[in-house]
């Protein structure tokens, strides 16, 4: 095994498990922004942005770190809802498996379809992404979350859709709002990608302070919204409110009203008792019964029995309950308050003669201590909650007022009671019957000092009766509360509101705002990216041009010193030379005279094959020689011909190759100047130790491009000179041959000017020149 | 007092030929090694038994030119006692001036033609030459 592969490995795999790590962090840390702009009704986000940083990540990664949105989506919901119970484990998997495939499969898609990175400022990689990775992918992760939500919640149809479609948008909006983004921060952490930091700052920046303003924004209108729902609704309960103490009111006025009508009045009889309630009773609304209750001491017992059965009520006795619940004839005591009338009659006959007095029952006790206590202060009193006799199944309670008679002595004497009887589901009609329209629940309780509140009535009940303790929690829960005291009593009415505050209107508008919001954002971001990528490739081209020209400067000056030089140095020789052959012909060594002068005669020669080089050189700058045809064969040809004459030539043998049929469309004299030098470089630095020097040319064209290749066996290029070769002024066999050292220097720079390239391809034995330009074909159509 | 070796590193044969005619009138006797280009002055030298007593050198040269030449021989030679070079060139510039004179092994700087009153110049100011 290799060491240093299995190190790389560990390595590879580190980095996989720290990347899954981070997209696991970042995926919860992100689901809390999405939480932060839930929807109602609640389970699913308006956006989700964990979607976005988990295709993100897995686009720009691979799908070798997809684990860490699934591990991300599982932590998620158990961090939001606690670690999942059996039943509902399975779901939460399935939830997290949509996540994943959702991220897996829209990395792949866009991968598949889109040919340039994300921030290259293309408009159709950047829609190929938003639709492949999230109007198409999303797609998945909202199919497999909404069923498995399904099987434990069991939506109606209609809901299902609505869910799905919730959830498909959500993640889709959290995808094209945030992952490209994403994908352009995290960039820059694989290698080669071609950010700079400075495109980063300038596309990130504009875009993250959208997107929170976008998220303060969704939240300020989603606060207002609430709050001028709940406004309206606390307005709507307030008047329900306002209409139950009324109702209240005017029962207790009714009860103080028949008290004062018992303490006026001498001869009480059963006929003047109805003719005085009737009329209040009709007008108290809730008020089930109003009934008489007469001070008896036990010796006026019969006496008082037996004048209300003269009234017509033949049956008419004193009852009380037994220990088993069940109405009898009451025990004897010391004093007794019966129902003596009761209006309306009919509903309240079966308490008829009862004994409010009496200690027995559930309630007797309670009874009797509110009754002393009405009777001390004076004033009407509500007892609490209990079954009252008239009405077993449902809850009630009664007011008892008490009556004092002024006597002849100006004493006032306690002669009785005036009773109220109330049923709560009575009371409460008027509420129950707009509760509906204001969308709301309501609940009256009872407040019991340090005991627990009594439930009176809810309205979210079968039986109107208290409901689980769990529903009395209002945390969570929109409510409005409204105290009112009831002879005594201290009652708490509580509206709590059915569904959410925002429905209908305000939830289309929002959720228009969110798509608004998402679609300025990737505006802003597509805008930003291409302005970016102009001004990056801009920034490219001043660079490399800049570069261009420093290095043209530095050839120039180059040029002016080399030029200043082998100028002058060949006339400092010569006028030398000429003075020594002068000097000799005075002394008449007319042999040394000669070689001086054969000398200047070279020096001459050089200077003369440089100017020719330089004027060629300036002429290659300044020429804009148009594109004409060009026969290739014949230009060898000609070529050729013009070396016929070149010392050495005929040594060579010339090998052919041009499988060129007909002509090219080409810049001729250029192309020639290449050609005609590559020849003239095969012929001068031949080897002379070799028996068979040669010089091959081939000439074929690929697609657009004519290939020229040169080749000898001749003496070639020292490996240690082959860098500097295409450089001004570089020779590398100065004594085998004359030259400026511009030969190649200007192939290099005609190939340049045509388009193409030239280079050199050391060989074993000798040298290739391959010259590769762009040049097409010419047609018949094409003229000269 | 006369040279009696020296070596002349020049790609012109021209200039060689005036260098020859000029030493030659300071010593009739003098040994001249004729080089064309740095890399064959460096080559020459490797294979030498004894080093020239002057070395005298042209910037501007094909494969390996002065300065270069310059930085490869003080870099084999540097700690030895070997020759000393003397610049022999048509540039006049001071770069060039100054980038060869750097040189410990570089005593001077003649603009080319050389002529027999420098070569006597060189050899007065110079006694370690001799040595």
């Amino acid at each position: 095994m290799n060491p240093t592969i299995t190190s790389q490995n560990l390595k590879t795999q580190l980095g996989t498990v720290a990347l899954i790590c981070v997209l696991c962090v970042t995926y919860t840390v992100f689901s809390w922004l999405g939480y932060f702009l839930v929807m109602p009704p609640g389970i699913v986000s308006v956006m989700w942005p964990s979607a976005g940083i988990a295709l993100a990540f897995v686009y720009v990664f691979g799908s070798r770190i997809a684990a860490g949105v699934f591990l991300g989506s599982f932590l998620t919901h158990a961090l939001r809802y606690g670690i999942p119970d059996a039943e509902s484990f399975s779901t939460v998997l399935s939830i997290a498996l949509g996540a994943t495939l959702h991220a897996v499969i829209g990395g792949y898609l866009i991968r598949k379809f889109s040919s340039a990175p994300l921030h290259s400022g293309n408009l159709r990689e950047i829609l190929i992404f938003v639709l492949w990775g999230g109007v198409f992918a999303c797609l998945i992760s909202a199919v497999i979350g909404t069923f498995s939500i399904d099987r434990i919640a069991n939506f109606s149809p209609t809901d299902f859709w609505l869910q799905l479609g919730t959830w498909w948008l959500g993640d889709t909006l959290g995808v094209i709002m945030f992952a490209p983004i994403t994908v352009l921060f995290l960039s820059g952490a694989s290698p080669n990608s071609g950010t700079s930091l400075r495109l980063k700052v300038m596309v990130i920046v504009p875009v993250v302070i959208c997107i929170a303003i976008f998220a303060v924004l969704f939240d300020a209108a989603k606060k207002e919204l609430k709050s001028h729902t709940y406004d309206e609704y606390a307005r709507e309960t307030a008047s329900l409110a306002n209409d139950f103490t009324q109702t209240l009111a005017v029962n207790i006025t009714t009860i103080k009203a028949t008290t004062a009508f018992l303490a006026a009045t001498d001869k009480i009889t059963a006929d003047k008792f109805k003719i005085f309630t009737a009329p209040l009773l009709q007008k108290s609304k809730g008020l089930y019964g109003l009934s008489w209750l007469p001070k008896v001491d036990d010796i006026n017992r019969g006496e008082f029995s037996q004048s209300i059965r003269d009234e017509g009520y033949p049956d008419f006795g004193i009852i009380s309950r037994n220990s088993d619940g069940q109405l009898q004839s009451a025990p004897k005591r010391e004093t007794y308050f019966p129902l003596a009338y009761t209006e309306p009659y009919a509903l309240n006959k079966s308490a008829h003669g009862f004994d409010v007095y009496g200690q027995d029952g559930v309630s007797g006790d309670v009874r009797r201590s509110i009754l002393d206590f009405a009777k001390v202060i004076n004033k009407p009193r509500a007892t609490s909650r209990f079954s009252i006799v008239q009405k077993q199944d449902e809850y009630g309670f009664i007011i008892y007022s008490p009556v004092f008679k002024k006597m002849e002595t100006n004493k006032l004497e306690h002669v009785g009671y005036i009773n109220g009887i109330f049923v709560y589901p009575d009371l409460v009609k008027s509420i129950e019957e707009k509760l509906a329209s204001a969308d709301s629940n309501f609940y009256l309780i009872e407040l019991r000092g340090n005991k627990p509140p009594l439930v009176l009535y809810d309205s979210r009940t079968a039986d109107k009766k208290e409901g689980l303790i769990e529903s009395y929690d209002l945390k969570d829960v929109n409510y409005t509360s409204h105290s009112v005291n009831v002879a005594g009593q201290i009652w708490q009415m509580v509206f709590t509101k059915n569904g959410q505050l925002i429905t209908g209107d305000y939830l289309r508008s929002l959720w228009f705002f969110a798509i608004g919001g998402t679609i300025f954002t990737l505006l802003l971001f597509i805008i930003l990216t291409m302005i970016s990528a102009r001004n990056e490739s801009v920034e490219k081209l001043v660079s490399l041009r800049t570069e261009e020209l420093n290095r043209a400067n530095e050839e120039l000056e180059e040029f002016a010193y080399r030029t200043s030089h082998d100028l002058r140095s060949p006339i400092v020789s010569s006028v030398q030379l000429l003075n020594l052959a002068d000097d000799a012909i005075k002394d008449n060594e007319t042999e040394f005279a000669s070689k001086s002068i054969a000398h200047a005669k070279q020096s001459l020669g050089k200077l003369e094959t440089l100017i020719s080089d330089i004027l060629t050189l300036t002429e290659i700058g300044s020429q804009n020689e148009s594109e004409a045809i060009l026969d290739v064969a014949k230009a060898v040809d000609e070529a050729l011909a013009k070396l016929d004459h070149a010392d050495g030539f005929h040594r060579l043998k010339v090998i052919k190759e041009i499988s060129l049929e007909g002509s090219v469309i080409i810049k001729p004299s250029r192309f020639k100047l290449i050609l005609e030098n590559l020849i003239s470089n095969a012929t001068k630095y031949q080897d002379p130790k070799k028996e068979e020097p040669f010089l091959k040319i081939s000439c074929f064209s690929t697609g657009n491009n004519l290939h020229l290749h040169v080749s000898d066996n001749g003496l070639g290029i020292d490996p240690r000179y082959q860098k500097q070769m295409f450089e001004m002024f570089k020779r590398f066999h100065p004594k085998v041959a004359v030259g400026s050292g511009l030969g190649l220097y200007l192939m290099r720079k005609s190939a340049h000017i045509l388009g193409g390239d030239i280079e050199y391809v050391p060989l074993e034995d000798g040298s290739l020149f391959k010259l590769v330009v762009p040049a097409r074909l010419a047609n018949k159509g094409d003229r000269n | 007092m006369t040279l009696l070796t020296v070596m002349v590193v020049d790609d012109s044969e021209a200039d060689h030929f005036i260098c020859n005619h000029t030493l030659k009138k300071h010593n009739s006797d003098i040994n001249i090694i004729a080089a064309y280009d740095g890399q064959e002055a460096l080559d020459i030298l490797a294979a030498a038994d004894a080093h020239p007593q002057v070395i005298f050198l042209d910037i501007n040269m094909p494969r390996m030119n002065g300065h270069e030449f310059l930085e490869k021989y003080s870099e084999i030679y540097g700690e030895e006692k070997c020759s000393v070079v003397v610049m022999l060139t048509s540039s006049d510039q001071e770069n060039d001036k100054e980038q060869s004179m750097a040189y410990k092994a570089v005593v001077d700087y003649f603009t080319k033609p050389l002529s027999v009153k420098a070569i006597d110049t060189l050899c007065d100011q110079n006694k370690h030459i001799y040595n």
